[in-house]
């Protein structure tokens, strides 16, 4: 049974061209029987110039919602939304089932695709039905950013950001800004130092208007949220903490450099003339090149690659400019010392694109490279002793340098933990910050309005952390609009009222948007029910994946496009008729990975059962145990989730596992009552592997037929209430 | 209102270029030679460092979420980006912010914004048909080369009436304010490296090639087969530098084979049964995170040997008979494989040095050099003239995004 509304939607069937295998009588009967459309159109093409016109039609005439039953969303919603706009139409109440790709072009049986189809379009009817319009809306924030970091990627982002039109505050811990690049005697490929490469940038940095730059000073915590953030900072030399405000934040916090007093085999710290590449650096750059021991002039020089790089106990990982690092040096040393002997004792010598000629031209000015390991290092009657393997000649030589430089890993700057507690930001296994999507969203973090630049994120080239510096400013950017940002609000709203405090929604958002906020003026019938904390959620900041809404005890967060009403109206709307006699699937679909593989199974013709209802969610972890719950209790035998791969949901990042869990309480609870937790399961889809699909819907549908739908309802769905007394 | 942005070549880092473009409110002209966009990353299947499927493409305001699957990019929907596929440049003059440039387009037989996919045409004639499930325009694409009885008739019932058999090339001259150079890479055919037999023995093949193999959507549907006779694959010999690294075709790396190499390797010992793969290399180059796909194949078995490949011999049945010099063990070793798999080096698209020459930028190998080294600007490439992607050398996904970015923050901030 439906609940009654008075709220009817247009209907619009499109046959595609009249190529769609459908009974058009049926569907347009079976959608007026519905009782929930205004008025039923079929045309051939929705998606062409008149289509689009009978649809701008459709909303003046019944007041803008509109259920469109055609080929996937994924494709005809933008051009829709876009031919509306253009004429100052709301496109928001317009409710897509696809009849295309997930029916006529997978099922041969017209009459099963037909009666399929129907049931869809009943369903996001009644979804439709409680549809709310969504609002543009405009809201005014600082045209202001804080960089934290005053190496090269946190100065290229003040600039960017202060060109982009914003006033930017550069945070750095030292007393000078510069970073690591400074002492840089060599950067290739530019053939020039890091003080050259740097020297315009602090320029304009000294005659920005926009920026202002704070050296000595350390970020303490950062409270608020994307548009309202506030920075406490602390002078390094001790002081007063200090606080002000900013809209987004710039991690630029660079590198440290290993020190390995760990590796004992090295004598680093206990023998003067062992030093790690920077230090060596240093000297190069200060023109301070000699014997750290005695000030003797060097003359043999061995470096090691790989110190606690690509090792299990400190750094699993490649430290990427090492091994340029250490060519860089040992061209300048030969440069001021022509007849010195370096020799480089490496692993895999890793230098990319055209550091690999600069790598040759070493060769070639005599730098020796060895493949093996050091085995020790010991000081022998005032010299420096290395004993070391070569892998090529399979023998053991010694040697005594003047010098032993060690590669060592480079490791994220400090803090990036402590920063990240009230920041929000993940933090990777490796203990830099965690880009939100490692392909195409490398500077973003999880936390909105918060992004990461250069090697605060992975050891970066120079160019690249300049690339990267102004990627970001542009991301920051399209976020802020210069302060006047306008927007849909699609997302989640929060009853203040009804929510209970709980902080699940803060805890699981995976871009960290609710804010628990402190309750000053709470008014309660005791003390002891007084609520402490409430959250609070900026719809215009939200990513609308609904996750916080199947977490939601008290249902205060709810999409405003996708509430539970809808939602489980939908699933009664597209159940109608499953019983016994006909076992069906349910089957909710993530519209990212999901609805893709999806898709491309329709376009590819790939053919599954058509007692199968799909529908759709935002994100997998939209779905709660109740909905889940709510498709048997209308008589759905079997139910699916389609959720994306294993750690990479798309849309925030954790929804899919949010899901899983929820599928796996929903399990629990159906075997515990003796209903066969195999019921339901989650399934990854991947859209290059179409037939995760196909397998895991035959699967599902297989299953419906075998155990039918559960013993609460008596024939068809909603009987057995009726028929319970 | 100034002129649009010229974007030449739609594949990963042209298509983000032109996205970001238009999201910022700045109209571009994003020509593609070919029919449809995703350039080299199409034939990529997974894509390192997510291994995930290459059709992810960037969400953003309009299209909410963090990526979406690339033939929901809408290219051809949104209101600033004119996508013109099948198009070439031809001709470039005028000064910086006032070029005027020449394009030539192929014939438009299909319409891409009238084409719904339905199907009709492809069943009626075998000129038509789909590039991928995936592609960008969604449309069906036209091979002239092959009329047949149906095909006049599929022009006459096509529903939307999107076909045009008598479509003409036509050049037209567009006013430009910028021009960004996305035009990416090629693999190179190794062709003329006699010891690798490539384009002569069966079953030699680049990791290109190997890709649409392991790919589900392509012929085998994803079987890891023999080109040669589709019999089953047991063995893989992988040779990394091939072209690359190599005074007598490219001195420098080519920076992503070795990730790209062991991906694969991954991708045959984790997911496609009891194939054996071992990579001959000179020094194994997967920095930064990327050392996982070593550690990975290490404990899956793929064996490593460095050294050269000497000789490729083609033996009975198709298979390859491969003698490998290991320089650790300073000995020859011979190898009997199905499939050689050549890690190819990427170069410069053909026509690259005309464009460099036309615009007066400088090169590095081939490839767009930054117009100030100096400044490390990567992505500037002269006055109102900008490179990203792989048409300024090698570069992951990834990094062609994160440069496309840059180039558009750049455009923004001259303008700002």
């Amino acid at each position: 049974m439906i609940a009654v509304t008075t709220d009817k939607s247009a209907a619009l069937l499109c046959t595609c061209g009249k190529t769609l295998r459908l009974d058009y009588e049926l569907l347009k009967r079976e959608t007026q029987e519905t009782n929930l459309a205004a008025v039923v159109a079929i045309h051939d093409l929705v998606c062409q110039e008149d289509g689009l016109a009978q649809i701008e039609s459709l909303i003046d005439d019944y007041g803008g919602r509109l259920v469109i039953a055609a080929c996937t969303s994924q494709k005809i919603r933008p051009r829709i939304d876009q031919y509306l706009r253009a004429r100052g139409k709301d496109s928001s109440q317009i409710q897509y089932v696809n009849i295309r790709e997930q029916s006529a072009w997978v099922h041969s049986d017209q009459d099963e695709a037909s009666k399929k189809s129907a049931a869809m379009i009943h369903g996001v009817l009644a979804c439709s039905a409680l549809s709310v319009p969504l609002t543009f809306e405009h809201k005014e924030v600082p045209a202001h950013v804080t960089v934290i970091g005053g190496g090269i990627s946190g100065i290229e982002s003040a600039l960017s950001l202060s060109r982009l039109g914003y006033n930017v505050s550069l945070i750095e811990l030292s007393e000078q800004l510069g970073g690591h690049v400074i002492s840089l005697p060599l950067v290739t490929p530019t053939g020039r130092s890091g003080r050259e490469v740097l020297s315009g940038r602090l320029q304009e940095l000294e005659t920005s208007e926009r920026i202002s730059v704070m050296t000595g000073a350390r970020v303490k915590f950062v409270e608020g949220e994307m548009g309202n953030f506030t920075v406490h900072y602390v002078p390094t030399k001790g002081g007063e903490e200090k606080k002000f405000k900013t809209s987004a934040i710039v991690l630029a916090m660079g590198f440290q450099e290993f020190k390995p007093t760990a590796l004992e085999e090295y004598r680093y710290g206990k023998n003067p003339n062992v030093v790690t590449q920077f230090e060596l650096s240093r000297m190069l750059s200060e023109e301070n090149l000699s014997r750290p021991s005695d000030g003797q002039p060097i003359r043999e020089i061995i470096m090691v690659q790989c110190v606690g790089s690509r090792s299990e106990d400190y750094k699993r990982d490649c430290s990427k400019l090492c091994c340029t690092f250490a060519i860089d040096n040992a061209l300048e040393t030969m440069k001021r010392v022509p007849d010195a002997k370096v020799r480089i004792i490496y692993m895999d010598i890793r230098v990319p694109f055209e550091n690999e000629i600069v790598y040759k031209e070493s060769r070639e000015k005599g730098v020796d490279y060895i493949r093996g390991r050091v085995s020790m290092v010991w000081e022998k009657e005032g010299r420096t002793w290395v004993r070391f393997y070569d892998s090529l000649l399979d023998r053991y030589f010694e040697t005594s340098p003047d010098l032993l430089v060690l590669s060592s890993a480079i490791l994220p700057a400090e803090g990036v933990t402590e920063l990240s507690q009230s920041l929000g930001f993940a933090v990777e296994y490796d203990g830099h910050v965690k880009e939100l999507y490692g392909k195409l969203r490398r500077n973003e973090t999880r936390r909105r309005g918060v992004v990461a630049v250069g090697a605060i994120t992975r050891p970066q080239f120079v160019f690249e952390a300049v690339t990267d510096a102004q990627a970001a400013a542009l991301m920051l950017h399209n976020e802020l609009q210069n302060g006047k940002i306008e927007t849909f609000a699609r997302g989640a709203v929060l009853k203040a009222d009804d929510c209970v405090g709980c902080s699940l929604c803060a805890q699981q958002c995976p871009r960290g948007v609710p804010l628990m906020v402190e309750q000053t003026d709470a008014e309660a019938k005791s003390e002891a029910q007084k609520i402490l904390f409430k959250a609070t959620i900026d719809t215009l900041n939200c990513h609308a994946c609904g996750i916080c809404q199947s977490l939601c005890p008290s249902a205060a967060t709810q999409l405003n496009f996708l509430s539970n009403d809808q939602l489980w109206s939908e699933i009664e709307g597209t159940l109608d008729g499953a019983g016994p006699d006909y076992p069906i699937t349910v089957c909710f679909y993530c519209e990212e990975c999901a609805v893709s593989t999806i898709d491309i199974v329709g376009t590819r013709r790939m053919g599954y059962p058509a007692s199968t209802r799909l529908i759709p969610v935002p994100c997998s972890g939209r779905v709660s145990i109740i909905d889940i719950l709510k498709a048997f209790e209308h008589g759905a035998s079997t139910v699916m989730v389609a959720a994306c791969e294993k750690d990479r949901c798309h849309i925030g990042g954790t929804g899919n596992e949010i899901a899983q869990i929820q599928v796996d309480v929903a399990r629990e609870i159906l075997d515990a009552i003796g209903w066969q937790g195999e019921r339901v399961e989650m399934f990854r889809m991947f859209s290059a592997e179409p037939e995760r699909f196909t397998r895991a819907v035959n699967e599902m549908v297989k299953r419906a037929q075998t155990l039918g739908p559960t013993p609460v309802h008596l024939g068809t769905a909603g009987k057995w209430m009726e028929a319970s007394p | 209102m100034s002129d649009p942005v010229l974007v030449i070549g739609a594949g990963v880092a042209g298509m983000t270029v032109a996205a970001e473009l238009s999201d910022a409110g700045i109209k571009t002209v994003l020509v593609e030679r070919s029919s449809t966009m995703g350039g080299n990353a199409l034939d990529l299947y997974k894509a390192f460092p997510t291994d995930d499927c290459f059709y992810c493409f960037e969400g953003n305001r309009w299209r909410p979420g963090i990526r979406k699957c690339f033939y929901r990019s809408t290219m051809t929907d949104q209101p600033n980006i004119d996508v013109r596929t099948g198009c070439e440049v031809v001709d470039i003059s005028g000064s910086p912010g006032e070029f005027k440039v020449k394009i030539a387009a192929a014939p438009r037989y299909i319409e891409p914004k009238k084409c719904t996919m339905c199907g009709l045409c492809v069943g009626l004639s075998k000129a038509f048909y789909l590039v991928s499930p995936q592609c960008q325009p969604q449309a069906v694409v036209y091979n002239p080369q092959r009329p047949d009885e149906g095909t006049e008739k599929a022009e006459r019932e096509c529903p939307t009436k999107a076909i045009n058999l008598q479509a003409q090339p036509f050049e037209e001259t567009l006013r430009i304010s910028d021009i960004v150079i996305a035009t990416g890479y090629h693999e190179m055919k190794p062709v003329d490296m006699v010891e690798y037999g490539y384009g002569k023995v069966p079953n030699v093949i680049t990791q290109l090639e190997l890709a649409q193999i392991l790919d589900p959507n392509g012929k085998s549907g994803g079987a890891l087969i023999r080109p040669s006779d589709g019999s089953p694959v047991k063995n893989i010999l992988m040779v990394q530098c091939v072209g690359s690294r190599d005074e007598s075709y490219h001195p420098y790396c080519s920076k992503i084979c070795c990730v790209f190499a062991l991906k694969h390797a991954n991708i045959v010992m984790q997911e496609r049964g009891n194939a054996r793969v071992s990579v001959v290399y000179m020094d194994i180059r997967t920095y930064d995170r990327h050392e996982r796909y070593y550690r990975e194949a290490r404990q899956a078995g793929v064996e490593f040997i460095r050294g050269r490949v000497t000789r490729v011999e083609r033996a009975r049945d198709d298979a390859l008979q491969i003698t490998v010099y290991d320089s650790l063990l300073d000995k020859y070793l011979k190898f009997s494989v199905d499939l050689l798999v050549l890690s190819s080096a990427l170069e410069p698209q053909p026509d690259m040095a005309g464009l460099i020459e036309k615009l007066g930028l400088s090169s590095s190998d081939g490839f767009v050099k930054p117009a100030d080294q100096l400044s490390e600007n990567e992505v500037v490439a002269g006055d109102h003239l900008y490179v990203c992607g792989t048409a300024a050398g090698p570069a992951e996904v990834p990094e062609s995004v994160t440069q496309a970015r840059a180039v558009v923050s750049m455009i923004l901030q001259g303008r700002a």
